[in-house]
């Protein structure tokens, strides 16, 4: 299996993020309020946040031609959000 | 309707997209408009936000098995984002009717090349066999197979042809307005030749970010209902987890039976748009 530690680093990175999004959408549930933008903004912030890890994680293992697309694809990302 | 129903709705369709690489975006935004009423754009906005809930955790269950290609997709994501951008740009100038024809045809290939080992193996032939990638092939990759208890290596082909045909694949689901999983899960088994599971979860991967791109932009513009959309997020995050692992566990065999199945319904749909 290839790419074993960003595998690790995208694992916990999605962990962390999913479990603050169903705690948040569980929060939404019971008050209601501004906790179901947080939900909604926080799982909007993985796709980004899977991004970064991967230009870390193949940055780390040299494996720079990938780490590239992640960068472009980062930057396609931003330039949707601009306009 | 009751709003509580999208929970279990939501479970069902993140179960489907899960196992299949797809997105859900098929099932949510009829459920919602026509079942609960929901006006169109923000159906659709919530099926994209509900893309990415699935996406994310079907990545989250399916990355540390090995069963997703991370740099397979990579490949293939900056092609089918060109294309769905240049699709969109071009969408009023395009015949649909002839897309739509198109598409179609290609599906009810794609969906005859996906019979193919079920229709072996349900005759008493032995499933297909991946050919294991050197130590310097940067694509090839292996995982465990929990159905077979097996380690699967396998290598990718054609990428040569999969960055074109990615191309189109973005064209087409940005003008038909179908889901990207549709057209990937048959690209990475029929053209890249990979495993269905590598493919099925390499699409999950992929379909996260091309979702976000669109959904960033309803979100700006205030489409998001959040008391719908939260519902249904959280019904597809326990079945997209649910989907993940079962499809660890079911043959090969029959993920490309029902996928094939999915093809051909989908091109019959198409048809019956004309």
């Amino acid at each position: 299996m290839k790419d074993k530690k960003l595998r690790k680093y995208i694992y916990y990175m999605l962990l962390t993020g999913l479990s603050c999004v169903v705690f948040f959408a569980v929060m939404f549930l019971i008050f209601g309020g501004v906790w179901g933008k947080l939900a909604l903004g926080t799982l909007l912030c993985l796709p980004p946040a899977r991004l970064l890890t991967e230009i870390f994680g193949f940055s780390k293992s040299k494996n720079y031609g990938f780490a590239l697309i992640s960068t472009i694809l980062i930057i396609m990302l931003f330039l949707e959000y601009k306009i | 309707m009751n709003i509580w129903l999208l929970i279990p709705i939501g479970f069902v369709i993140g179960l489907i997209g899960s196992m299949f690489g797809i997105g859900g975006g098929l099932f949510v935004v009829p459920v919602l408009h026509f079942g609960f009423k929901v006006p169109l754009h923000q159906a659709i906005a919530c099926s994209l936000l509900t893309i990415v809930a699935s996406s994310m955790m079907a990545t989250m269950s399916k990355v540390r098995n090995g069963v997703t290609n991370i740099r397979l997709s990579k490949a293939l994501e900056i092609p089918s984002i060109s294309g769905a951008i240049f699709g969109s740009a071009v969408v009023g100038a395009m015949p649909l009717s002839v897309l739509k024809i198109m598409f179609s045809a290609v599906a009810v290939a794609m969906a005859v090349d996906m019979f193919k080992n079920p229709v072996r193996v349900l005759a008493g032939g032995k499933e297909r066999v991946y050919t294991a990638g050197g130590e310097g092939d940067a694509f090839a990759d292996s995982f465990r197979d929990k159905a077979t208890g097996r380690t699967v290596r396998y290598q990718v082909k054609n990428l040569k042809w999969a960055v074109p045909v990615s191309l189109t694949a973005g064209f087409l689901s940005s003008t038909l307005g179908i889901g990207g999983g549709v057209i990937n899960v048959p690209l990475i088994t029929n053209v890249c030749k990979a495993p269905v599971k590598v493919a099925s979860a390499t699409s999950s991967y992929k379909l996260g970010l091309t979702a976000c791109a669109g959904s960033i932009m309803y979100f700006k513009q205030g489409y998001i209902i959040p008391d719908v959309t939260i519902m249904m997020v959280l019904g597809i995050l326990a079945g997209a987890y649910v989907g993940m692992n079962i499809l660890l566990r079911v043959k090969a065999f029959y993920i490309e039976l029902l996928f094939g199945m999915l093809m051909l319904g989908v091109a019959v749909k198409m048809l019956m748009s004309l």
